[in-house]
Formats: C-alpha cells, sequence, structure tokens
C-alpha cells in the first residue's frame, strides 16, 4: 500500500467516523505510514487532514464554546502516549539518562536527591516498572528481529524455490503461521505503551541533580556589603508611592498597579540602562513573545496543571485538544522556547542572551515586591559542560556590578536544597534589604540548569554533526537580572530618608 | 452614540446624567418629553443608594490575597487589592433608548454599523419589565434589558461615509512612493532570511502561530521606536504610565471589546489562574480603567495620558497576506488616551485632531509614506463616534498597511465605567469623552520602516530621527552570516 493510498483512506474514512474513532484510525495510519516510510509522521499534510476532521468532529461533539480545561490534557506533552495522542505524536525525544540514574548504583543518590528537595523519596515502584518495561522492550525486540528473519526467510524461499517444489509449499507454510504467531505476540506487547507512559511521565517529575556547593540547612551568604541605613523612618513604598502621587493600586485587575510621573519614567531609564549594560557584556538582545506551550513549560521542569505555579491562558479559539498556551513572560520559558530543537553552531558558544519585559507571576511578598505583573531583563547561557562553572559565575558578577554601586544593603546567597526548583541543580540570588519589610528580597538570580532541559525539548551542539539528533545535549544557565519593579520598590524605601520630600537617590554614574 | 439620559426605572434603579451634546441633543431632547414622568422618579432615585445590577463574574472579583497576607501581613498590602472589583453601573441614557420614537433612528444607525445590537428587544424587555409584577422575574428581565442595551453601539459622527472598509474617504497622503528599481521585499524576507534579525518561523511547537522573535538590532530598533514616541509625546505634555496588562472582563467588555463571544480577540486565563483575568488587547483598556469611578476636575481636562504596554491579541484570522509580522499575538504599543469635557460637545472632536496631527506628525518625521482614512460606519467597532485610520505602503506585500488610528469615543466608555467631571455650566456632574489613538505598534512600524526603506543592495538606512536612540547607528547591514542554530525538524525513530 504505497503511502498516498494509506493517506486517502485514512481521511476519507475519519470524515465519516465520529470522534471517538479518529484517535484509533488516526493511530493506526501513522504506525502504517510509520512502518512504511521510515520518516516521521508528523511531518506529513495528510495529518494536517486529519487534524483539520479532528478539531470538526471534536466540535460537533462537544459545545464549540466550552472552553479547553486542565482535565482533558494529557498527563504529559513531552511524552506523548499512542494510544492519546496518535493524531498529533510526540514532538521531541527525550533522553532522560535513566538507565543510568535508575541503576541501582544510583538510585540511592537520586533518592537522597529528592529528600534533600523535600519531595516523595520512594521510587521502588518507578524503578521496578522501568526494569519491567525494559524486558518487555528486550522481549518486543527479539521478536520483531524474529519477525523481520522470518521475513527475510520466506522472501528468499520465494526466490530460490518454485511453488510446485517438494517440501516449499510446507516449509513456507510453517514459516508463515510462526510469523503469525510472532505478529500476534507482538500486538499483544502493545501495553507496553501504557507501562511506558507511567515511567515516562513519572521520570519526567525526577528532578535535577544538587550541586555540591548547595547546602540543606539554611541557604548561605556567600558575600554581603552591609550599609543599612535609614530604616526606623523609612515608610513602605505603598505609602511612599500613595503619599507622593508615584503609584496608583487598582483592582481593575490582579493586584493591578499604575506607576505614574518620575516613577514610570524611571522604569523606561533603568530598563534602557539595563539593555546598554548587557549588550556592552556581549550579551546578545531577544524580544519574544510572553506564552509558551506546554511542551516548554514541561521542559522547565513546571507543573503545568498547578495553577499558582503556571498560568494557563484558555483558547476559545481551538477546539481540538492541543497542547495549552501559558502566559509566563520574561523568564527561563523565553530563552529555552528560543532554543528548542535546536543544535547550535560550537563556535557561537557560549551563546549569552538577554531579554526585558513583562513577567507574569503569583507571588507571595507584599506590594510591589509581590505583584503579578512586574518588569524583568531576563539572562541566559547556553554552553558546554566543561564551561559551566565559569560562566556561572560570570553572570553572577555582571548582576552585581550593576546593583551593588547602587549603594543598598545587597548580599550574595546560595539557596537550600529545599527550595531549588525541579529543573535547577544551584540557584545563587542577589538580594537587596527591604526596609519595609525588614529583610532580604531577590532582585536577581542566577541558576544553573545543567542539561535538564535540554535532555527534554532537543537542544544541542555541533552543527557539524552528521545527524543533529545525536548530537551531544548542551548545558544552560538561566536568571534574572534584575526586577526592576522591585528594585523600583527597595529604591523608594531607602530614597525615602526625608519624610516630607521625596526624590530618588542619584544613579552612580 | 448613546448617550443621553436621564433614568431609568424604579426597577433599574440606576442614575444616569447624561447630557448628549451638539446636535444629537438638540434633535433628541424635544423628543424626550414623553418620558417626563420616568424623570420625575430620578429624583427619587438620586437620593437611593446605588445597587448592583449584576453580580455575575465579569462583574465582580473576589480580593485576591496572598499567602503572606494570610498569614498575618494583611495590613502590608494595598488597601485597593482588598477590595472586591465592581463594575460600576452602566449610565446608559434611558431616557433617550426607551422612547420608541428613537427606535427607527438608533436602528438605522445599528443597520448601518455591523448590524449588533437590537433595539426592538430592549424595547420590548422594557414593556415586559413595566409590567411583570413577580419581583424574581423583574430582576431577570431588568439584567436582560441592561445587556441588550449595552450592546447598541455609539452613534456615528454625521460625516462618517456610510459602508464597510472599502468606502473609507481618503483624507490625506503624506510622502511619496518611491519608484524601486528591483523587486522588493517584505518584512520577513529583509529582516528573517536578510539581516536574520527577525525569527518567525519554527515557533509552533514552543510559542504557537503568529509568534515572532525580534533579536539584536531589530529588538533595539523596537525600544528606540518606543523612545522616540516617548520622547515626542512628553513634548506634547502627555503624561507617561506605566499600565497593568491583566484586566478583569468587566473592564474590556465595558470599553467595547468583547470578552465572552465565541471567537473572542480577548485571551483569558484559566479560571483557577489570577480569577480568571483578560490580557489587554491595548492599553486604552488599562488607561480607560485607570479612571474608572473618577470625578475629575474641570480644570484637568483635557486630559493627556500615554502608555507603553504589551499588547495581547487572540487574532483568529488567517490570511494569508497578513502572514509574518503583520498580524500577530503579542507586540508592544506606545498608546495615547485622552478624557475631554463635554461643554460645547466640540472638545472630544478637537483632541481627536490634536492626535491626529500628533500621529501624521510622527510618521512623517519617520520619513514614512502613507495615508489617513475617515473610516466608514462598519469599521468602527461598538465605542467609536469617528475613526481615522493611518495606512502605510508595504512595499513587500504590496498593500496600503494599518499602522495606526485614532478614535473618538465619546461618553460611551465614561458611561460604562463611571468617569465624570464637575461641568461648570450646569454645577452637575457629566461624563467625560474619552479619546484614543496608536502613537507606535512596533512591528508594523518595523514593518514600513524597513519595507520602505529597503535598497537594492546589503545596506538599509534607518529613518535619521532615530539614529539617538540606536546609538548613533544609521543603517541595518545584512552581512550574510550563516545562522548560529540549525532546527531539528524530524525526530529519532529509536525512540
Amino acid at each position: 500500500m504505497t503511502r498516498h493510498q494509506i493517506c486517502l483512506m485514512a481521511v476519507t474514512a475519519t470524515s465519516l467516523l465520529p470522534f471517538k474513532c479518529l484517535s484509533t484510525i488516526g493511530s493506526t495510519a501513522c504506525r502504517l505510514l510509520h512502518a512504511n516510510t521510515r520518516t516521521t509522521y508528523s511531518r506529513f499534510s495528510f495529518l494536517n487532514q486529519l487534524k483539520r476532521l479532528a478539531r470538526i468532529q471534536f466540535a460537533a461533539h462537544h459545545n464549540s464554546a466550552e472552553k479547553l480545561t486542565f482535565e482533558k490534557q494529557p498527563a504529559s506533552w513531552l511524552f506523548v502516549n499512542n494510544t492519546f495522542g496518535g493524531l498529533y505524536g510526540s514532538h521531541v525525544n527525550l533522553e532522560l539518562d535513566l538507565e543510568n540514574r535508575l541503576s541501582a548504583d544510583n538510585i540511592k543518590q537520586l533518592e537522597l536527591i529528592l529528600r534533600r528537595r523535600g519531595l516523595p523519596a520512594d521510587l521502588s515502584s518507578l524503578v521496578d516498572d522501568f526494569t519491567k518495561l525494559r524486558a518487555l522492550e528486550r522481549q518486543r525486540n527479539g521478536l520483531v528481529s524474529e519477525r523481520n528473519e522470518i521475513a527475510e526467510k520466506l522472501k528468499q524461499m520465494k526466490a530460490e524455490h518454485q511453488d510446485h517444489e517438494p517440501g516449499y509449499q510446507a516449509a513456507a507454510h510453517e514459516l508463515l503461521t510462526k510469523l503469525t504467531s510472532i505478529k500476534e505476540r507482538i500486538k499483544d506487547l502493545q501495553m507496553i505503551w501504557d507501562l511506558e507512559e507511567q515511567v515516562m511521565v513519572r521520570s519526567l517529575k525526577l528532578p535535577n541533580d544538587i550541586h555540591p556547593t548547595t547546602t540543606d540547612e539554611e541557604s548561605t551568604v556567600l558575600r554581603e556589603v552591609n550599609n543599612l541605613k535609614g530604616s526606623a523612618k523609612t515608610m513602605s513604598h505603598i505609602e511612599i508611592g500613595k503619599k507622593y502621587n508615584l503609584i496608583k493600586f487598582s483592582n481593575v485587575g490582579p493586584k493591578a498597579y499604575y506607576l505614574k510621573g518620575a516613577l514610570a519614567k524611571t522604569e523606561l531609564a533603568l530598563m534602557t540602562s539595563l539593555v546598554r549594560y548587557f549588550q556592552k557584556h556581549k550579551f546578545y538582545f531577544i524580544s519574544g513573545p510572553e506564552f509558551f506551550r506546554t511542551n516548554i513549560m514541561e521542559g522547565c521542569g513546571l507543573e503545568v496543571h498547578n495553577p499558582t505555579e503556571v498560568l494557563t491562558i484558555l483558547d476559545n479559539v481551538v477546539t481540538q485538544i492541543e497542547p495549552m498556551i501559558h502566559l509566563a513572560g520574561i523568564s527561563t520559558a523565553t530563552f529555552v522556547a528560543y532554543v528548542a530543537k535546536c543544535c547550535i553552531g560550537d563556535n557561537y558558544l557560549p551563546l549569552n542572551m538577554f531579554s526585558c519585559g513583562r513577567r507574569y507571576q503569583n507571588s507571595h511578598l507584599p506590594g510591589l515586591y509581590g505583584a503579578n505583573q512586574t518588569t524583568q531583563v531576563g539572562i541566559f547561557s547556553c554552553l558546554l559542560q566543561e564551561d559551566l562553572d565559569k560562566q556561572f559565575g560570570t553572570n553572577i558578577e555582571l548582576i552585581w556590578n550593576f546593583l551593588a554601586p547602587l549603594g543598598f544593603p545587597i548580599r550574595l546567597t546560595q539557596v537550600k536544597a529545599a527550595d531549588l526548583q525541579l529543573a535547577e541543580r544551584r540557584r545563587v540570588e542577589i538580594q537587596i534589604y527591604a526596609p519595609s519589610l525588614q529583610k532580604y528580597i531577590p532582585i536577581g538570580n542566577v541558576s544553573d540548569l545543567s542539561d535538564f532541559v535540554s535532555r527534554r525539548l532537543m537542544v544541542r551542539h555541533n552543527q557539524n554533526h552528521p545527524d543533529y539528533r545525536f548530537a551531544p545535549m548542551l548545558h544552560m544557565i538561566s536568571g534574572t537580572g534584575v526586577n526592576v519593579t522591585a528594585l523600583l520598590a527597595v529604591w523608594m524605601e531607602h530614597s525615602n530618608t526625608d519624610l516630607d520630600k521625596f526624590c530618588f537617590l542619584p544613579l552612580p554614574v | 452614540m448613546l448617550g443621553h439620559c436621564r433614568l431609568l426605572t424604579s426597577t433599574l434603579r440606576s442614575v444616569s446624567c447624561f447630557a448628549y451634546q451638539g446636535q444629537h441633543r438638540k434633535m433628541y431632547s424635544s423628543q424626550n418629553l414623553t418620558y417626563s414622568v420616568w424623570s420625575k422618579k430620578i429624583k427619587s432615585l438620586k437620593e437611593t443608594p446605588r445597587k448592583r445590577f449584576n453580580t455575575d463574574s465579569t462583574l465582580m472579583m473576589a480580593p485576591q490575597v496572598s499567602s503572606t497576607s494570610q498569614r498575618g501581613e494583611l495590613s502590608t498590602e494595598p488597601e485597593e487589592w482588598r477590595q472586591p472589583f465592581h463594575l460600576p453601573e452602566p449610565e446608559l441614557d434611558w431616557d433617550f433608548l426607551l422612547n420608541p420614537e428613537n427606535a427607527d433612528m438608533i436602528y438605522k444607525n445599528i443597520s448601518n454599523r455591523k448590524g449588533i445590537g437590537d433595539i426592538y428587544k430592549v424595547l420590548n424587555l422594557s414593556k415586559e419589565l413595566k409590567k411583570e409584577q413577580d419581583e424574581s422575574k423583574k430582576e431577570s428581565l431588568r439584567q436582560q434589558l441592561v445587556s441588550e442595551a449595552l450592546d447598541i453601539p455609539n452613534f456615528s459622527h454625521p460625516d462618517t461615509v456610510i459602508g464597510d472598509e472599502t468606502q473609507a474617504k481618503v483624507v490625506e497622503i503624506v510622502g511619496k512612493m518611491k519608484e524601486l528599481k528591483f523587486p522588493p521585499r517584505n518584512v520577513s524576507e529583509l529582516a528573517g532570511r536578510g539581516l536574520r534579525m527577525l525569527r518567525d518561523e519554527n515557533l509552533t511547537f514552543s510559542t504557537g502561530a503568529k509568534t515572532y522573535y525580534l533579536e539584536d538590532k531589530l529588538a533595539k530598533l523596537e525600544r528606540a521606536l518606543v523612545a522616540y514616541t516617548i520622547d515626542r509625546l512628553l513634548e506634547k505634555g502627555f503624561e507617561l504610565v506605566s499600565v497593568p496588562d491583566l484586566l478583569f472582563p468587566g473592564v474590556i467588555n465595558s470599553c467595547g471589546f468583547k470578552t465572552n463571544s465565541g471567537r473572542s480577540q480577548v485571551y483569558q486565563l484559566h479560571e483557577k489562574c489570577l480569577q480568571g483575568a483578560c490580557l489587554a488587547g491595548t492599553a486604552e483598556m488599562s488607561l480607560a480603567g485607570y479612571f474608572m469611578n473618577e470625578t475629575l476636575a474641570m480644570n484637568e481636562l483635557p486630559k493627556r495620558m500615554m502608555a507603553v504596554s504589551r499588547c495581547y491579541r487572540a487574532e483568529a484570522a488567517e490570511r494569508a497576506i497578513e502572514k509574518g509580522l503583520y498580524r500577530v499575538h503579542h507586540f508592544t504599543k506606545v498608546e495615547m488616551f485622552g478624557l475631554t469635557a463635554d461643554e460645547d460637545g466640540k472638545e472630544s472632536e478637537q483632541l481627536l485632531q490634536e492626535i491626529l496631527s500628533i500621529e501624521k506628525e510622527l510618521f512623517s518625521d519617520l520619513g514614512l509614506y502613507f495615508r489617513i482614512l475617515d473610516m466608514p460606519t462598519q469599521e468602527l467597532g461598538a465605542p467609536a463616534h469617528r475613526k481615522y485610520d493611518i495606512e502605510t505602503w508595504m512595499y513587500g506585500k504590496k498593500m496600503w498597511g494599518e499602522i495606526s488610528s485614532c478614535s473618538n469615543c465619546t461618553d460611551y466608555q465614561a458611561r460604562r465605567l463611571n468617569i465624570k467631571y464637575m461641568s461648570p455650566s450646569t454645577g452637575h456632574l457629566k461624563h467625560v469623552h474619552t479619546v484614543n489613538g496608536t502613537a507606535c505598534a512596533v512591528p508594523r512600524m518595523i514593518t514600513s520602516i524597513l519595507e520602505q526603506n529597503q535598497e537594492k543592495g546589503r545596506k538599509l538606512p534607518l529613518p535619521q530621527v532615530l539614529w539617538p536612540y540606536m546609538d548613533g547607528e544609521k543603517e541595518f547591514y545584512a552581512d550574510m552570516k550563516k545562522s548560529w542554530f540549525t532546527f531539528i525538524k524530524s525526530l529519532r525513530q529509536d525512540a
């Protein structure tokens, strides 16, 4: 059967059948194509036809006004079970290094990492399932080899013997019977898909390693410039903002605020200054979207079904099940979305990038420190493993050298293991003292992600590699260069030494 | 424009004090006499405390309290954040709307626009409401009446041409069309494959269709355009405000943008995320929200505001010619927004002309070739009384493409958001008029500048007014460098 015939058959059939049948037909057609052509089925235009039909069918079976919610989503979009997503397929090859991480030698180490991060540390069922999966895969591979051998034998026999030769038909019949039996056994092993999904979805939630410098008990203060001043008289930035008509807080949106007059101009001036600063230090400037597909958020180690951690946009146009859209703004996702599924030339490494703009998130801090919308500069580096430590230090110094001359009490802190995010191996925060809170708050940070994201989103290097899909993984460093909104808030509080008038402390030359 | 007011019924319990300006007011005031009975009721209603007419999710939002606040730091949060969001009662001109003598005129206005809104349904609901005795049914009818009345669009300016976009009246053509002696390229070819400063391909997997990344000097050009525009507007007396991009649906609906229609242009968050807030499609929404429930002094008017914001639009339309950087889901924009009094009925028209002249000046100084259109009735949307569009010639696409517009919404938005001023002539509160205009929509400005300034070689000169904002850079140069990455299109089959 030619590819064209398969396409035609699938498209015609799907137009006549209800939505429930589409997944099965799509899966079958995809597998047929997959076997026939050895090429990724997601590339074929016929799939678009299937998608279109699926959308129509889906809309017909659901109220079109009904909006898709988390509940209708698969467990993961990085690993898509064929029985669910046969129509859409996977978009990445995951390389989670499970052979190594779940091996008997390393499993204790992994459990220790989980305990240090305060996560459930019992991996026995995962290891059991993984072992079972590998055994089943071996069994299937054995059967596939056997099937191929028999098919080859049959082909040879047909070429070498005539139908009427004595014994040929009996031998051929025997082989055909055996072939049918093997095919049945391979078919029976399709349960492997469900097991594989269970293993992969759980494995995707395994955290990154922990860097040796990260401690368990308390965050470590690495450096501090202690020039606390004027905290006794200081009002909070909320009071200052209102008193001097610099901020209007409002309830027109979640934690909405308007920066006015000098404060709005200062925000823009700071951004301009930061853009110049990072460009001067040879960081590549990019300006991109604030929303990302589920694949990217998952690849960054975020829990997309947790509305506190990830903000999800309702899609009121698309009626098919596909990856959701999430609002984040300037964050690791900004850069990861840019380099996802890319093979970067070694000549361009380390590739240092920055971006500036809005960031949207939940936060528990009060006032502008915890606003849902902030203005930030994000920084990011893609590099080889051997350059990781050096660049990590460079990025920290870069932020420190911008913030420290402002003259506020500032310190460098390495956060403890329990505070690390899933993708982080270590994180260092540049914190400034907030007088109204009487504590230090992070204004910038640098996170070592090693190859956690690359393994999930196919970020590779070496453009000379004969097959990019097998090229080595890149390592990443991400971070917030400066949280401009929070910086403005501490700046206001530190500038307010005279309660009768307000003016910003001057920017250092 | 539906602004003519006075009343409501006692069951509506909403007060409005509209006085429509100019010709319309003179024309309609005589017809309001039949509503003298209702007018009497207003007096008593004015002393009645306001009651929310609707408490659905679009109009009322519970305060968001952070986890820290829940741990006892409530007092550290601004008071405004602890107040639940209430949309004010819309103060429509019920006298005018419910007068059957006006029905044909209102119907004609609706028909001339896009036909959204049903005045006869409004009148029928009003009659049913008057007859109804059952209190619970009355409430339901009242809500339906208000909802239907809110769909009635603003009145069109008398000079506005009736018809669709093909009827747009060319007011002026500025600049001269260049005669290019080579096949012009579009912005994707110029900035993407040529300069390698724009990525708008292979992003469906990560950020979806109609998204893009500006890179390197093009990202810098984005900031330069914003800075240039802000400097000019500051000179013109506009006040800079940094605005929220996340707004509750009620605010957006009140500005005349539908959040709940089947194919809305407005993105909305999941109800579990930040209370289902919407993403503003333009800073006009945020700036209108800024003045919600405000009463301004006469000496504050006209008020000129501007904001730089990220705009998010669902943009479902898929026209091949609009691919690339033209119709996108996200972009940076500098928006002008103004409030005027309504004393002689001409103030908002004057501000509209002022904003139009500023736009003309901004684009002329960038050396753009553009035309100004007085938009016909079907292009006004619901809120605009009059609207001008500015279109540049896009050489790559070989079409006129909109880069800016400005609208006079008269009191359409002010009536829905309760924005008023103290009228010195009457001594009473009146609704302000709102005017808005686009000073710089970055992707379309970039498209215009790049496509109009393209040359045959590798150089692409930049407008002189932008040189100081580009740190002295006068041109872009395509050095034909190799892309630093290769997109991995296919998957391995062993996985």
